[in-house]
């Protein structure tokens, strides 16, 4: 196929041009090379932070506009999640399968959707037309977190069977549960551990959330709520419990 | 019209226009605050560009190795990679995947390199018009007006001007509240999400590692974008590719906070492949175009590819004082600013004005701020060197030999002090002409450009050479 | 210590009286000081303007003219920076006249660099009664790292009054062939440098490279502005 024959061409072009030795008249003022050993980088350890990591993880996560809570246990948190719903005022909400089983088992939330659960398997209906119109119908979506990070406040989640990408998307509100135990202090050692678990063979989707969504697109002015969700609410359970 | 004169017309109608000036001084006044606030805050911030400087450089020293690997990585998790040499071939890529899914409606979010090839216009022609859903982007496809800036392309359109567009285009009261505005957008977008048959992407990084393409954003639209249709279609250039996922770990640490000063962007999208079995959200297919389109030559010229690590933050226009007073339009290239001088003319040969490496005081405020420490200055001198040889795009003659000439003849008379002492003696039989009342007000021809608002130097009536010689002669009167 | 001047040729033609400053302070500090007369120019305006092998020409010159410097002074950012970042690459590496060049730069000291660095003074027993304001020409800022020292010097300048300046880093528009090719933008830039010196009530904006000052002092004569512009050698030489 014609299309195809660019593969060849775009590779040969890149090789030529990696070919050629000419070395640059003057140096770079970075003064740096490939050859430069890689340098050690000492992220701040928000562990050491009073209050450990999850003060460090709240801090943050509340600095871009999420609202955080921190709970005991994984009962504490279940009515925590009642107590938002309920102040939220809200009629349909969805719950996705991590969050509605354990260890968070707040599938009984769920309302306002008489259609049967769908799984990814389902062959008789059209998955994603339902799927859509159901989480654009949520006006608030629940589902559970892999891993946060402590030293900016973010959510880590992980597209799979029982986690939904659309139910922490399309509704207004997204309730985020996460254990204090799953939260990293930062970036490296959340590589480590999704390298460690072949996170990126596992799950089609990772998806950082820090905050609400949000633009300044007009005049740099902040605006909280444009595509994404417009409020972030997450709960934070101390109770050391694998789900 | 010349691309020069074009240009030299731009940036007149750019600086006789006060309302930009001031929108531009507050835009980038603010940014600049706003990442120097988030670099203060980190205080391996050096550290983190020496690494990002160095893994870029792996990544382009190695780049065929890399593209291949991150080729294999995304095939084994269910995706399919297209190569595209040229613009038109990755447009026809993206047509092509279009036309074998039935594609009638298209939603896409932020992408520099779609605006290069100019992927909208040509997929409008072929009855395809793609939906901008990123909010800025969205706003000035709805004025049919181009970006002026690569982290807020609408920034140059007051809440007013907002207002009156969406009273035009989409029949809604005229109104200047930003916060109605953006839940118009909101509201008006979701449709389109939520019934396109293709959602197209760019992508920040590629990694080879894992065969992962990363969007980072604030508003959600990418992940829309990513997530429902049952489609997805990445256009993303060669130099995208990183080596490893780790790697993120640096880059992430400063895209977001060289961009907008946020300590990391409101989502990061990390995605693999389409979606798993088993998964209830995602596409059914992924598909990568991998853009060339003059990568390849930027890559050849040695002392130009570091250009190509690029991360595309914004920081560099944000405090150059030439973009601070003319605006990205006035460059009329896909990239403006600092790094703008650097690719477009390898990027888009046809439609760069041959100024933009000269168009610069070399004062090198952008080299400081690049998070992957480009070297952007010496970068400008090299690309000054490539106009000279003819190996890129030059002014239209006579300017192109006059200047040549007059270079030729300066050089002479510095070459040697013989030739130096009589072009001082000419210097000041010349100014003699043109000095009125002791002062140079007005120069002929080009040099006019010096006295059209400044005077000219009077040259001394001695030079050091002179005065030095008298004292050690012991022949000055006083020194 | 014998100090070898690298005036530079913007100086020599215009304003000699600022490498009669230096030598004046370099006096008073009891440095002796020479100057090698086959100076010219550092080739900085045929290389910004893309012209290599003609900067390369006058490159030679400077070479013969320093070779035997052993310690080079320059009131100058952009020259020194030329001298020292690019003029090596001009040359052919394993060449001698990379070598030479190479050499050379390192010996070559700005200003107020090599009173500050070198000499360790900071007191070069000046005196200025005004208010003066530092602008950072970008030469000397970014490309060479100079920042502290000129305004250790000027806070020993008796009886002068330093303020600060807004966005004192920012460029002042010159740019060498930028300042004719794109007048519009260098006006612009040059109005800004000029709106913050008289915002701070200053008699004179003090610099460290004199390019700079040709096009600040061009647009302030325009202006019938109160303000002067000066270079920091002129000022350290008054007593």
């Amino acid at each position: 196929m014609a299309l195809d024959d660019q593969r060849d061409l775009v590779l040969a072009r890149v090789r030529a041009a990696l070919g050629s030795r000419a070395a640059p008249a003057v140096a770079s003022r970075s003064g740096v090379t490939s050859e430069s050993k890689p340098l050690p980088i000492a992220f701040v350890a928000p562990g050491a932070a009073p209050g450990g990591m999850v003060a460090s993880f709240t801090q943050a996560a509340e600095e871009a506009q999420a609202m955080v809570s921190v709970v005991e246990s994984f009962d504490a948190a279940r009515q925590r999640v009642g107590e938002i719903l309920a102040s939220e005022g809200v009629g349909r909400v969805l719950v996705s399968p991590d969050a509605a089983d354990e260890p968070w088992r707040c599938g009984s939330f769920a309302r306002g959707d008489d259609a049967p659960t769908i799984t990814g398997q389902d062959q008789t209906i059209d998955v994603r037309r339902v799927r859509i119109a159901r989480a654009e119908a949520a006006e608030v979506g629940v589902t559970a977190a892999t891993f946060g990070l402590a030293d900016t406040g973010t959510l880590v989640l992980c597209a799979s069977p029982e986690h939904h990408r659309l139910d922490s998307l399309l509704p207004p509100v997204h309730v985020a549960l996460v254990q204090a135990c799953d939260l990293l202090p930062g970036l490296p050692e959340l590589f480590d551990r999704l390298s460690a678990e072949q996170g990126f063979a596992r799950h089609s989707a990772i998806t950082f959330v820090r905050g609400p969504s949000r633009t300044a697109d007009i005049e740099l002015t902040l605006t909280i709520g444009v595509h994404g969700p417009c409020k972030l609410f997450i709960v934070v359970v101390e109770e050391v419990r694998r789900g | 019209m010349d691309l020069h004169a074009r240009f030299v017309a731009d940036v007149r109608r750019a600086i006789d226009n006060p309302q930009l000036r001031v929108l531009l001084d507050d835009v980038t006044g603010r940014f600049v605050e706003k990442r120097a606030a988030a670099v203060r805050a980190v205080p391996e911030w050096e550290a983190f560009r020496d690494e990002a400087r160095r893994i870029k450089e792996e990544a382009l020293a190695h780049l065929d190795r890399h593209l291949l690997e991150f080729e294999r990585q995304v095939v084994a998790r269910g995706g399919q990679v297209h190569w595209a040499a040229t613009a038109d071939q990755a447009r026809r890529h993206v047509l092509a995947i279009a036309r074998a899914h039935g594609v009638a409606r298209m939603v896409k979010s932020k992408s520099m390199v779609s605006e290069e090839v100019h992927l909208n216009e040509w997929m409008a022609a072929h009855g395809i018009a793609p939906v901008e859903t990123d909010f800025g982007e969205w706003i000035i496809q709805l004025a049919g007006e181009r970006p002026s800036h690569v982290i807020a392309p609408a920034i140059h359109k007051s809440r007013g001007d907002v207002g009156r567009l969406f009273a035009e285009k989409l029949g809604i009261p005229e109104t200047d509240d930003i916060e109605t505005l953006t839940r118009e957008a909101r509201r008006h977008l979701r449709r389109e999400f939520c019934s396109a048959d293709l959602g197209m992407s760019g992508a920040n990084f590629l990694v080879a590692e894992t065969g992962t393409i990363v969007v980072v954003e604030n508003e959600g639209n990418a992940r829309l974008t990513t997530t429902a249709p049952p489609v997805h279609v990445v256009l993303a250039g060669i130099e995208k590719v990183i080596p490893r996922a780790a790697d993120l770990a640096v880059f992430l640490a400063l895209l977001p906070r060289s961009a907008t000063g946020q300590p990391m962007s409101s989502y990061v999208s990390l995605m693999t492949g389409p979606r798993r079995a088993g998964e209830t959200d995602g596409p059914d297919e992924l598909h990568v175009v991998l853009i060339d389109n003059g990568r390849s030559r930027l890559l050849a010229d040695a002392a130009a590819r570091e250009a190509l690590s690029c991360i595309r933050c914004g920081a560099c226009q944000n405090v150059c004082p030439v973009y601070r007073h003319i605006g990205g339009h006035a460059y009329e290239t896909v990239y403006a600013g600092p790094i703008g001088a650097l690719v477009s003319a390898h990027l888009d040969r046809a439609g760069t004005p041959p100024d933009l490496p000269f168009a610069s005081t070399l004062c090198g405020a952008c080299a400081d701020v690049c998070p992957v420490k480009i070297d952007i200055p010496t970068v400008l001198l090299h690309l000054r060197d490539q106009v000279m040889r003819g190996h890129l795009p030059d002014q239209p003659l006579p300017a192109r030999w006059l200047q040549r000439l007059a270079i030729r003849a300066w050089a002479s008379a510095m070459a040697s002090p013989g030739r130096y002492r009589l072009a001082s003696k000419l210097l000041r039989l010349a100014t003699r002409i043109v000095v009125r009342g002791g002062r140079i007000r007005a120069l002929p021809g080009p040099f006019g450009n010096w006295t059209r608002f400044r005077d000219f130097p009077v040259p001394a009536r001695k030079t050091f050479h002179q005065l030095w010689k008298e004292r050690k002669e012991g022949t000055a009167g006083h020194v | 210590m014998r100090v070898s001047l690298f005036v530079t040729c913007l100086v020599d033609q215009f304003c000699p009286e600022v490498a009669l400053g230096v030598v004046t302070v370099l006096d008073r500090l009891g440095v002796a000081s020479d100057f090698p007369a086959g100076q010219t120019c550092c080739g900085q305006p045929a290389f910004n303007s893309g012209c290599v092998d003609e900067a390369r020409r006058v490159g030679r010159q400077f070479l013969r003219a320093f070779r035997d410097a052993e310690v080079i002074v320059a009131p100058s950012g952009s020259c020194l920076e030329m001298a020292q970042r690019y003029l090596p690459s001009l040359f052919p590496p394993g060449s001698g006249e990379r070598a030479d060049a190479e050499a050379i730069a390192g010996r070559l000291h700005e200003f107020s660099s090599f009173l500050v660095d070198v000499l360790k003074v900071t007191d070069v027993g000046a005196r200025f009664p005004h208010r003066v304001t530092y602008h950072d020409s970008c030469h000397l800022l970014r490309g060479l790292g100079v920042r502290e020292q000129p305004r250790r010097l000027l806070a020993a300048v008796h009886d002068l009054e330093c303020v600060p300046l807004a966005a004192s880093d920012t460029c002042c528009g010159f740019g060498g062939t930028f300042a004719v090719k794109y007048p519009d933008i260098s006006e612009a830039m040059g109005q800004d440098k000029l709106g913050n010196l008289a915002r701070t009530g200053a008699e004179y904006l003090v610099a460290g490279d004199i390019s700079c000052l040709l096009h600040l002092r061009g647009m302030l004569a325009r202006q019938a502005f109160p303000a002067g512009a000066l270079h920091l050698a002129e000022l350290l030489a008054k007593e």
